[in-house]
This record gives C-alpha cells, sequence and structure tokens, in this order.
C-alpha cells in the first residue's frame, strides 16, 4: 500500500512539472509444436499467453520514465508469471555538435552482432553521440530477474537450479559491455565491442585444488569478450555484415585427480551476405555463416574435462533454427534464405506488408565436444549433425496487429557413426505461431 | 539540422507554388518551438490537397482551414487556432489530412493517441513523444513532408 502511494505521488510530482503520460498494452499468444521424440500428444506443444500495459512519461527535456509490467500464462514451463519486463528512466542531454545521454534501471541491451550477449539486465548505460562515433559503456546485474525470462545458463550450477522448481530468479552475474560504433567508416559501419561477465555465485560450487570426490555442481566462469564487426553495402544491391569474437577467460576443469582452472581461449565468427531487389516483389537472398569453436573434451557445453578450453560459450543463448536450435558454441551452420513481398505490387493496402521466406540451414559440430541439443550427443568424427528447412510467413496488416507462421522439418544425419543419438535420427517437424495485438 | 530544413523549406515551397508569402510563413512556423494548431492544420490541408490555394493567401486561409476541420468533424473538441498543437492532434491531423488508414484501433477510435502511434510505427514521428507533448514547427513540418513525400509514393506505384 505504502509503495502504491509513494508511486501515485511520484506519478503526480512529474504530471503536475509538466510531463507528457502514455500508456497502452499488449496481448501476445506464443504457440509451439513439433514431434520431438517421434510422437505427438500433450508435450509435442507449448503455449505461452501475455498480457503487458506499458507507461510512459516524457519530459520536455528528453528525459523519459518507461515502465512494462505483464503477466504470462505458459503451459510448459511455469503456470502465470507476473514481471516486470522493463523499467528505466533515461536522458538525452545535447551539447554543441555532441549528446551525452543514459539509462538507467531494467532495460534491454545487447552487443553489436548479438550472439554474445542480448538480454535484460539492472543496470546502467551511457553513450556519447559525436559527429564521426557512437561510444557505449554499461553494466548490469542478472540476478533480479526471473528464471522464466532468462535464457542465460553457462555453468553447471546454472543448469541445476534451471532445473529446480524452487529457485526463481536467473543466475547471479554482473555483465559489463563496452562498444564503439563508426557509422561511416570508409563508407562502411564498423563496430568494436568487449564484454566481460562476473559469475557471483557462491553456493556448493567447487573451486581450483578439490578432489574430483568432492561434491558440487562445478565451477564460476568468468570471461571476457572482444569482437569487432564490419556491415554495408557492396553495390546498391548486395549488402554485407561480418563480424568475429575472441572470448578469454577461466572455467573449472575436471582433471584425473582434482580440479584446476584452466583457461579458455575460444573464437567466434560470422557473416552473412545478401543480395536485394526491390523491383521484383521486394525480393532477398542471403547465404550466412557462423563458425563457434567448439572442445573434443567438454562433455557438455559448460564442462570441460581436459586441458585448457577451446569452447565458446556465449553468456546470453541465441537460437539458431527452428527445429533443431543449439545455441552458438561448438556449432558450424551454413544457411541460405530467399524471402519476398508476394502482394506488394497489389491494390490490397493490408497485404502489402506480407513477407514469405523459405530457408535451409545445415549444422555441423566445430569439434566432437558436445554441443547445445543433447540429440547430438555422440562423440563422432563425424562432424554433420543436419539440415533443416524452414518456411515462414510474416503479416502485419495493420501497425497493431501482426501474426508470424513458421513450419519447418529437420533431417537429421543418419549415418550411425554420426553425432545424432540412436533415437533421433528421424526427421522432426515443427511448427511456431505468433500472433500480437497492441492497444 | 539545418541543412535538413533548408531542403524541406525547398521541398513545401514546390507544394506551395501560389502561395508568395510562403517562404517567411514557413520560415516563422520553423522557428517556433511550439506550433499552433491553426498554421498546422493549414500547412496539412494545403500540402495533402484537401484546400487548394488560388490567390495570395492571408490568415483566411487559417480560418477557412479550421472551418474545413470542424465540418468535417475531425476533432471531438475543435481546439482554438492559436492554441498548441500536441503530437497525439499532429499525428490525426495529418493522418486525417492524407486519409491514412490507421491500425485497428484507429479504425476503432479515431483518437489522437492512435494516431501518433501510426505516425511513430511508420518513423514519421520519433518515439519519445507521447500523446500530449508539444511539438515544434520544425519537427511538425519534417514529418508533414515526409508524409507527404510518402503518400505520393504510394499513390503513384
Amino acid at each position: 500500500m505504502k509503495k502504491l502511494f509513494l508511486t501515485a505521488v511520484l506519478f503526480s510530482v512529474l504530471l503536475s512539472c509538466g510531463w507528457g503520460i502514455d500508456f497502452g498494452g499488449n496481448i501476445e499468444n506464443y504457440s509451439f509444436m513439433s514431434n520431438e521424440g517421434n510422437s505427438w500428444d500433450s508435450d509435442s506443444w507449448d503455449q505461452t499467453d501475455k498480457l503487458s500495459l506499458w507507461i510512459s512519461l516524457i519530459s520536455t527535456e528528453m528525459m523519459q520514465l518507461k515502465g512494462q509490467g505483464s503477466i504470462a500464462y505458459s503451459k510448459d514451463e511455469y503456470d502465470f508469471l507476473a514481471d516486470v519486463d522493463y523499467l528505466y528512466f533515461s536522458q538525452i542531454v545535447p551539447f554543441d555538435g555532441w549528446a551525452f545521454s543514459y539509462k538507467v534501471g531494467r532495460f534491454f541491451q545487447s552487443e553489436f552482432s548479438g550472439k554474445v550477449f542480448s538480454h535484460k539486465f539492472d543496470g546502467a548505460l551511457c553513450s556519447f553521440s559525436m559527429p564521426k562515433c557512437n561510444i557505449s559503456l554499461g553494466g548490469g546485474y542478472t540476478g533480479l530477474l526471473t528464471k522464466p525470462v532468462s535464457s542465460i545458463n553457462n555453468t553447471p550450477a546454472d543448469m541445476v537450479d534451471d532445473d529446480d522448481d524452487d529457485i526463481y530468479f536467473a543466475p547471479k552475474k554482473i555483465v559489463a559491455l563496452a562498444g564503439i560504433n563508426f557509422p561511416s567508416f570508409m563508407s562502411q559501419e564498423l563496430n568494436l565491442s568487449a564484454v566481460a561477465q562476473i559469475d557471483l555465485r557462491s553456493d556448493d560450487l567447487l573451486e581450483d585444488g578439490d578432489k574430483v570426490s568432492a561434491e558440487g555442481n562445478g565451477g564460476k566462469l568468468n570471461t571476457c569478450y572482444f569482437g569487432g564487426g564490419l556491415s554495408g553495402f557492396l553495390s546498391s544491391s548486395f549488402m554485407y555484415n561480418a563480424f568475429g569474437y575472441v572470448q578469454a577467460g577461466k572455467t573449472l576443469t575436471k582433471g584425473e585427480t582434482e580440479y584446476k582452472d584452466e583457461d579458455i581461449f575460444a573464437f567466434l565468427g560470422g557473416g552473412s551476405l545478401t543480395y536485394f531487389n526491390s523491383k521484383f516483389l521486394y525480393s532477398k537472398v542471403t547465404a550466412s555463416f557462423l563458425y563457434a569453436s567448439g572442445d573434443d573434451d567438454h562433455v557438455t557445453v559448460q564442462e570441460n574435462t581436459d586441458g585448457k578450453s577451446s569452447q565458446f560459450v556465449p553468456i546470453s543463448e541465441s537460437k539458431l533454427g527452428l527445429v533443431f536450435s543449439p545455441s552458438a558454441s561448438n556449432i558450424i551452420t551454413a544457411g541460405l534464405e530467399y524471402s519476398l513481398k508476394p502482394f506488394s505490387g497489389g491494390k490490397a493496402e493490408v497485404m502489402k506488408n506480407m513477407q514469405v521466406s523459405l530457408s535451409g540451414t545445415s549444422f555441423f559440430k566445430a569439434s566432437e565436444g558436445a554441443v547445445s541439443e543433447s540429440k547430438a550427443c555422440n562423440t563422432s568424427e563425424d562432424k554433420y549433425i543436419g539440415t533443416e528447412g524452414a518456411l515462414k510467413i510474416n503479416f502485419r496488416p495493420y501497425s497493431d496487429f501482426g501474426i508470424t507462421a513458421a513450419g519447418g522439418v529437420f533431417f537429421p544425419n543418419t549415418n550411425s557413426d554420426g553425432p545424432m543419438a540412436e533415437n533421433n535420427r528421424d526427421p522432426e517437424i515443427g511448427g511456431m505461431l505468433i500472433a500480437s495485438f497492441s492497444f | 539540422m539545418r541543412k535538413s530544413w533548408f531542403s524541406l523549406v525547398i521541398f513545401l515551397l514546390a507544394l506551395f507554388p501560389c502561395y508568395s508569402q510562403s517562404n517567411d510563413d514557413i520560415d516563422a512556423f520553423i522557428k517556433k518551438e511550439r506550433a499552433d494548431f491553426g498554421t498546422a492544420a493549414f500547412f496539412a490541408l494545403t500540402a495533402s490537397g484537401k484546400m487548394v490555394l488560388e490567390e495570395e493567401t492571408d490568415y483566411a486561409d487559417i480560418e477557412e482551414a479550421m472551418e474545413y476541420i470542424k465540418t468535417k468533424k475531425w476533432f471531438s473538441k475543435m481546439p482554438a487556432s492559436d492554441s498548441y498543437i500536441s503530437a497525439g492532434d499532429a499525428s490525426l491531423l495529418m493522418l486525417r489530412a492524407f486519409d491514412i488508414n490507421g491500425g485497428i484501433m484507429y479504425k476503432i477510435t479515431k483518437d489522437p493517441r492512435y494516431a501518433l502511434r501510426e505516425m511513430q510505427y511508420r518513423s514519421f514521428l520519433s518515439k519519445n513523444l507521447s500523446n500530449k507533448s508539444d511539438i515544434s514547427g520544425g519537427d511538425f513540418l519534417t514529418a508533414l513532408s515526409n508524409v507527404a513525400i510518402w503518400h505520393d509514393e504510394r499513390r503513384n506505384k
């Protein structure tokens, strides 16, 4: 009651100071079906329904207070979840020829590629926008986020907590980010980034020097990532994007007699080339490639068993497929996608924004070690995992209503000496539907 | 910023070929930190072709624009000509003037709040504006020229 009263007072003060107020909401449904395990039953489909309400207070001095709360129902992961999606205060302070801006609270943040860290946290970010470059510095804490909305699980202890229904919050980590963006570096866009994660977990953990017989949920993972990316147009129809990251840090490794902190030196690289033709139904052809290094001695993505680790482990997971969806760790992907807007030349206004895309992605292991998808758990010299084909339709007839429908088939490597587990060598089918309405 | 306003003035002069006072009036409007409803309505209606200029204009044209809006009942409560226009009302004015279809909520309510959402969705106005935020003359004319160009491109497809 006291909190509600204080919030009401704060709002009244801001409104009396001339702040503009706006509010709204969003209803979203997410459904996913797949025949994982070659059967269709009640476990084959997942559904999440979410109602969110937001409020925004804006002042004339370019200050803003924004917040969104939501209540969600999930058939699979949880029953009902009430959460604060974001709540932050931000301001832009213009100077002669440049601007300083800052943001404090809970908000979404990502490094430029989105493959290392792309997640919400509670923290602060400041940016300097100058004519030739933009500099951003920030950091935040992930331990106050609820577990269902977190995709940070990169240590054995994180995985144990993820399966424990009595634990409600995400792993306790501090993430720090620094980035420099040059929007027109020799007519291209150049990004440089440094990201670090500090593991604040202290419970039930093993340490350097503990005997292998000791009980505990693995050790801490402290890592840093240094990367760069270049993107731009090669001609009026061709555009490209290329990026790379080096990961360094320490991971607790299970030796023959005792645990030992070992160095990590891993690599992530990727890129894409896109051909765009607006005259032929906004056709777009994209060829993409991703390499995330692996380690033969990793029994899981998180656990190293011998020597230094070369397994790339991102801070937050980013899914790379629809049906078969590993994270960027010990994986090589090669993909081709074609998309078009089939009704863009028609008269019907609502159909013009429909986009249809057809894609194919092949997956390979980068080493004999583990990938995040347990279906590809076999150790084998054959690195080919399988190929996924997908059809996706994005339809937004109105600015406040949109639907995304996607269907895909994953054809795994059926070779008995291949990386796929014996009971996961049949094709797998999956479908996804997302509908959202804003008000 | 000055460069983009210069391009804007050129664009608007092309929109108002018969208006000999255009340059001075547009310049004066651009300098306003808070745009007034009457002048904004006059520019929106003229740029969209809803009001045609036939001779050298004067203040009477603003009154004509206000009368047009009142007759069409675009606003549930008609703002005064010399009142400051909000971002929401500016959005509603432009969507109405150019007959732009908005989202489902805009179709149902015709409310300035949802008109602004439409303008922000199409990147015609900044996302840092709320329904009741003031809008400067320069920002109004920038949005108006973007809407006019977009409308023209779609009509010619």
